[in-house]
């Protein structure tokens, strides 16, 4: 299955769950969304992401400098971010029980 | 804002600009404002992803500018390139680009083309609704073109008739929708064999109330697409119109290899319009089986 458009959907969740886990900058983000296993997560969907969700006003932002490579600009939730992430969070949830349960037939067919 | 911070002497520096400066003229086309706002920290972020991986080329890693420019606009939530702008600017590989505008430029004269169509369908529909034969057609159509294309006109005079235009413009589709549906359902009355064992969820058969049929076999496992046939060998095809709530039922339809539609396969996949809480508009569901646990049969 092309996981891809799927990733489309639930990439602002994704994204604002890892946040919400530890503030992140955009590559650590990435990485981290590979590591939890959404391994095809594209690096420009997620920093166009992350710059969505702080126009939007979901995230706060920080640089933090570094001698050993170039200064990195932190992304945290804000009241509005772990709004956000609970509201979709449970739509999330309702969402994919509705899946599990339309799948379970096909499996006991297979 | 603060103000951007030197960047770091490393290697893999220049590649990250370069790399920066194709996804900043991929998205020329962008108002400055949101370009600015896109591409703030891309060079700083395209310099960390470079860092992970010294030595290798970031085309390689994040594979063309051009792609990863794409992708970032959709994810940012800013409109897909292909305007005039960006196939005026275009600096080679735009060629898909100035094809998008091409089509784009032609599909306006067309729109007189449509009103004139849609002219022509509604007097279809009348003619149908009427019993009358090509005749009629042709009349009606006649009086209608001139109606829809100053109707065109006037919407398009104002970008607040567009509404207008559109809903126009979906009852049209719908209504040619239902001619074509009109046309080949009365082309050729099959006789009652052909048309399979119909029970309408009357009294016939002591199916009364019955929606859908779901097979299982001996060892109690759901079957699919099973053909069922009566004792003439008629196709037994159940054509629920309603459930027990009274909300229309739509039956996904099967095909057989030769594209025919195929009334007898069951379970019928079907999806149910349930009336939504405020009475405005509909919620399509798909109907679930039910739960069965049916017996394990003794062997014959």
């Amino acid at each position: 299955m092309d996981t891809t458009q799927l990733l489309k959907g639930v990439l602002d969740l994704a994204v604002l769950a890892v946040l919400d886990d530890k503030d992140g900058y955009g590559y650590d983000v990435v990485r981290r969304l590979r590591e939890a296993g959404l391994t095809d997560v594209g690096d420009a969907s997620v920093y166009g992401t992350l710059r969505r969700l702080f126009q939007a006003g979901a995230l706060t932002s920080y640089v933090v400098p570094s001698d050993a490579g170039p200064h990195r600009k932190y992304y945290g939730l804000n009241d509005a971010g772990r709004a956000q992430l609970a509201r979709s969070g449970a739509d999330w949830r309702s969402f994919a029980t509705a899946v599990d349960s339309l799948l379970r037939p096909i499996r006991e067919i297979a | 804002m603060t103000t951007p911070p030197p960047p770091a002497p490393t290697a893999t520096v220049p590649d990250a600009e370069a790399y920066a400066a194709r996804v900043r003229a991929a998205l020329a086309d962008l108002p400055p404002a949101a370009r600015e706002d896109l591409l703030a920290d891309l060079g700083d972020h395209l310099a960390e992803v470079a860092g992970e991986d010294p030595g290798r080329p970031l085309a390689d890693l994040l594979g063309p500018p051009e792609d990863y420019a794409a992708e970032l606009r959709s994810s940012a939530g800013l409109a897909p390139a292909g305007g005039a702008a960006a196939a005026a600017r275009g600096p080679g590989g735009l060629r898909g680009h100035r094809w998008v505008t091409a089509t784009r430029e032609f599909l306006p004269e067309l729109v007189p083309g449509w009103w004139v169509l849609r002219a022509a369908l509604l007097a279809g529909l009348l003619t149908a609704v009427l019993g009358g034969g090509v005749l009629l057609w042709l009349l009606l159509t006649a009086v209608l073109v001139p109606l829809s294309v100053t109707f065109g006109r006037w919407v398009r005079a104002d970008r607040g008739r567009r509404p207008l235009g559109i809903i126009a413009d979906v009852v049209a589709v719908l209504v040619a929708v239902g001619v074509l549906g009109l046309a080949s359902g009365g082309s050729g009355s099959s006789p009652v064999v052909q048309e399979g064992v119909v029970v309408p969820g009357s009294g016939r058969y002591g199916l009364e109330g019955v929606t859908n049929l779901f097979p299982y076999s001996p060892d109690g496992r759901p079957l699919t697409d099973v053909l069922l046939y009566d004792q003439d060998g008629n196709p037994v095809e159940l054509r629920p119109d309603w459930d027990a709530g009274g909300n229309p039922i739509t039956r996904v339809p099967r095909y057989d290899t030769g594209g025919r539609v195929v009334g007898n396969a069951y379970p019928q996949e079907q999806t149910v319009d349930v009336d939504s809480a405020g009475g405005d508009g509909t919620t399509v569901r798909r109907v679930p089986p039910p739960v069965v646990r049916p017996p394990a049969l003794q062997p014959r």
